[in-house]
């Protein structure tokens, strides 16, 4: 420990004015000292009485002060604090995209932090958890994942996806409608995906589009992220009167894991408010499936064709 | 007297080496092998979390030390984290993260007790200290009680210790918070005060005998604690 800056320890086998009040100087910091240090130290104090003295009173100031309790953070101040973070830096993502740099934006900045704040921490109370750990033998596997989601088309239309997901064999089922106007089925296995159009009975290979994006429930991502630091876990908190853990995945979005540490939803981070992506999610055992979804053989009826433009690409 | 110094040093090595392993003090530099510039989202997010993670705690428990108020101690710790968000993609200096957060919660409370017009009668405090100071006896007795009590200290004392600490001179308290509550080395609190370790040694130094005598003159005053132990 360099500690060049205090007078060096005289000799301490002296009682000289000069050197005891080097050696009380040194008594207050006794804990920050090398062994070999103290020793000398110990050393004087053995023939000097008044350095002693000093020593008593010293010792218990020091013992009596590092028993002081320990605090933490109030659940809002931890709420207040991950959602400023949040704001600042898509704010500074932001700001960077436009090469524009100003106080009014930073004060825009901290004004949209004051909003979320005040939205999620009546949504939420977080008890940040500083351990967190997957169980190694869990696996989301062993289910059909089951999730919908209402979503916004680029006319402003809104239209409802609704996916069946086997994670065991990465067989898809997912079907977009929009009102009376168009609904699509695509079924995909690890290598195709087979889209129908069942109001025009019109059939598509390829249809990739029409498929769900479930990146979000590889586990197996989750663990390597969680590992390398992309995925942070930020704490626990209730989401819809449920304990949640709230993991920060690596594409910046939030994780919700029940206390058996299946999705319950994901929180989309955006500048208003940390919004559920899902209407619903649910894990079904694979019996409760009726395997005729996941089968890809074009329908009778039906022609091979062009489906629809998809809402989001309209 | 030889056997009585010896162990007593003894003694406090391992108080200080448990000290050390529930120390509430942490050193931390983020991961230095990312390019922060280049790849500033998400990583600078998951660094800030990081950072709020490692040391709200202990950045809170200091407020807390030194103001004895939950409210405050919350309050100053947004406060620290929020300024610590804004300053953080200019911040290149990132060698001292804990001294770098120490000191905007120092600076924080600093202000917070100027602001309740604690300065106004501080000068006279440290005056009748610099002048009692040197002739005041301490009494054998008065702290041995504390040092003894070996766990947490009852309520009456930790109301007094509170009380000791909020009537020091600011920057005695400070020094003495995080050297022997925060368990900071001498020389990085002197990187979060501002000032030479020798000078952060001898302040540590007189704020410890400061202490010792304020605490034996509330006792003896009573100081509105309605049950001394001591």
């Amino acid at each position: 420990m360099n500690n060049t800056d205090l007078p060096p320890l005289p000799p301490t086998d002296k009682i000289h004015p000069e050197v005891c009040a080097l050696v009380k100087r040194y008594l207050a910091i006794a804990a920050d000292l090398p062994d070999e240090q103290r020793h000398q130290l110990s050393y004087h104090l053995q023939h000097c009485p008044d350095c002693a003295r000093e020593w008593r009173m010293l010792d218990p100031v020091t013992k009596a002060i590092s028993q002081m309790a320990r605090s933490h953070p109030s659940a809002q101040v931890d709420q207040a604090v991950l959602a400023a973070i949040a704001a600042t830096t898509q704010h500074t993502r932001s700001r960077r995209r436009h090469r524009l740099l100003s106080r009014g934006s930073l004060v825009a900045a901290l004004a949209a932090c004051l909003s979320i704040v005040a939205i999620a921490t009546l949504l939420f109370v977080l008890n940040v958890q500083q351990s967190f750990q997957l169980p190694a033998n869990l696996s989301w596997n062993n289910y059909v994942l089951y999730h919908s989601q209402v979503m916004t088309g680029s006319d402003g239309k809104q239209y409802r996806i609704q996916t069946y997901h086997n994670l065991a064999t990465n067989q898809m089922n997912v079907t977009t409608k929009m009102g009376n106007q168009l609904q699509v089925e695509a079924v995909s296995d690890a290598h195709q995906t087979l889209g129908m159009d069942t109001m025009h009975r019109v059939a598509q290979w390829d249809a990739d589009a029409w498929s769900s994006d479930d990146s979000l429930f590889d586990l197996t991502q989750l663990r390597a992220d969680l590992q390398t630091g992309k995925a942070v876990y930020l704490g626990k908190e209730t989401f819809q009167g449920q304990a949640v853990y709230r993991i920060r995945t690596a594409q910046g979005d939030i994780l919700l894991l029940d206390s058996h540490y299946m999705p319950v939803n994901v929180l989309e981070v955006n500048q208003q408010s940390d919004e559920p992506m899902y209407e619903q999610i649910s894990w079904l055992s694979p019996t409760r499936v009726p395997s005729s979804i996941w089968q890809m053989d074009i329908p009778q009826g039906y022609k091979m064709g062009q489906l629809p433009p998809h809402p989001k690409m309209e | 007297m030889y056997f009585f110094c010896y162990t007593t040093l003894q003694k406090t090595e391992k108080v200080s080496q448990r000290s050390i392993q529930q120390k509430v003090h942490a050193r931390m530099t983020l991961n230095k092998s990312m390019d922060y510039h280049k790849r500033y989202a998400p990583v600078e997010e998951i660094n800030l979390v990081k950072l709020y993670e490692q040391f709200s705690g202990p950045v809170h428990t200091y407020v807390y030390r030194l103001l004895g108020n939950q409210e405050d101690a919350d309050d100053i710790t947004q406060e620290v984290f929020i300024r610590a968000c804004t300053a953080w993609e200019t911040l290149h200096e990132r060698e001292h993260l804990s001294a770098w957060l120490y000191r905007i919660a120092t600076n924080l409370c600093i202000d917070l007790m100027r602001r309740r017009k604690r300065f106004s009668w501080w000068p006279r405090v440290r005056r009748q200290w610099h002048d009692t100071m040197e002739d005041e006896e301490l009494k054998p007795d008065t702290l041995r009680a504390l040092s003894d009590s070996g766990g947490i200290p009852e309520i009456a004392e930790r109301e007094l210790i509170h009380i000791t600490l909020r009537d020091m001179p600011a920057d005695y308290a400070i020094a003495l918070v995080l050297s022997a509550a925060q368990g900071i080395p001498y020389q990085e609190v002197a990187r979060i005060i501002g000032v030479t370790p020798n000078t952060a040694a001898t302040r540590i130094s007189r704020a410890k005998k400061m202490f010792a005598l304020h605490y034996q003159r509330l006792l003896k005053d009573g100081a509105g604690i309605s049950e001394k132990r001591l």
